[in-house]
């Protein structure tokens, strides 16, 4: 992994297009802002995770559908 | 058009049930097209990824076991589905059921399907409501919806 030293307000480019700011940082939070296209999905990776999980869980492995109504 | 199923076999199926996802699902970016097939087992269809026979989810309305269901997305979140803008698109919304830990049966609400009958289109969401979780317990809260009902009239 590419580990850079930033401080508030300095950036960071990806890509010629997407740039990411530190835009504050307070104790062990750190607020990041993304400059990026509106066609680039950005999702926080716990949640992006947490439904990629789901969505590999999720594959039909048995062909009965149980009845639920 | 005919296409191979795993769970239905050889299905004939029509054009307008064709979808194309231009940013495959989360964790599957591969799959772009997939066709949405009525079960035949209320509320259950599938969603059946086009290239690989073996590959459907069940899926279903999340308005079965939670009437107000709101997708709470950003308007970015939708731009795969290319709707027009200024103009009332209808738009379909479906959540991914796991019925691979049966008895449990879950359905995955924080990470909702939307399709555009009109263009084709769909895309898989993360809806920004924190109450939405990936795996909500189908059966109990049909009961709790149940319950709630009765109690009110």
């Amino acid at each position: 992994m590419l580990i850079l030293s930033r401080r508030k307000n300095e950036s960071i480019i990806i890509d010629d297009h997407i740039r990411i700011t530190v835009v504050d940082v307070c104790g062990e939070t750190v607020k990041i802002g993304i400059d990026a296209p509106r066609s680039v999905q950005i999702f926080r990776s716990e949640v992006y995770d947490a439904v990629k999980r789901a969505n590999l869980d999720s594959v039909i492995e048995k062909k009965i559908l149980p009845p639920i109504l | 058009m005919k296409i191979k199923t795993t769970v239905l076999g050889e299905v004939e199926i029509d054009e307008r049930q064709v979808f194309d996802f231009p940013c495959g699902l989360l964790g599957l970016p591969e799959l772009t097209r997939f066709a949405l097939i009525d079960s035949g087992h209320p509320p259950y269809f599938y969603l059946q990824a086009l290239t690989e026979p073996y590959l459907s989810f069940a899926v279903m309305s999340p308005e079965v076991f939670r009437p107000d269901y709101r997708l709470d997305v950003d308007e970015a979140d939708l731009l795969p589905l290319d709707m027009e803008p200024g103009k009332d698109t209808e738009l379909l919304v479906f959540v991914i059921v796991n019925f691979n830990e049966t008895p449990m049966i879950t359905a995955n609400l924080q990470g909702p399907l939307v399709f555009n009958k009109q263009t084709g289109k769909g895309c898989q969401c993360i809806s920004g409501n924190p109450e939405y979780k990936t795996r909500h317990d189908v059966i109990a809260e049909l009961a709790a919806l149940k319950n709630k009902g009765e109690s009110t009239c």
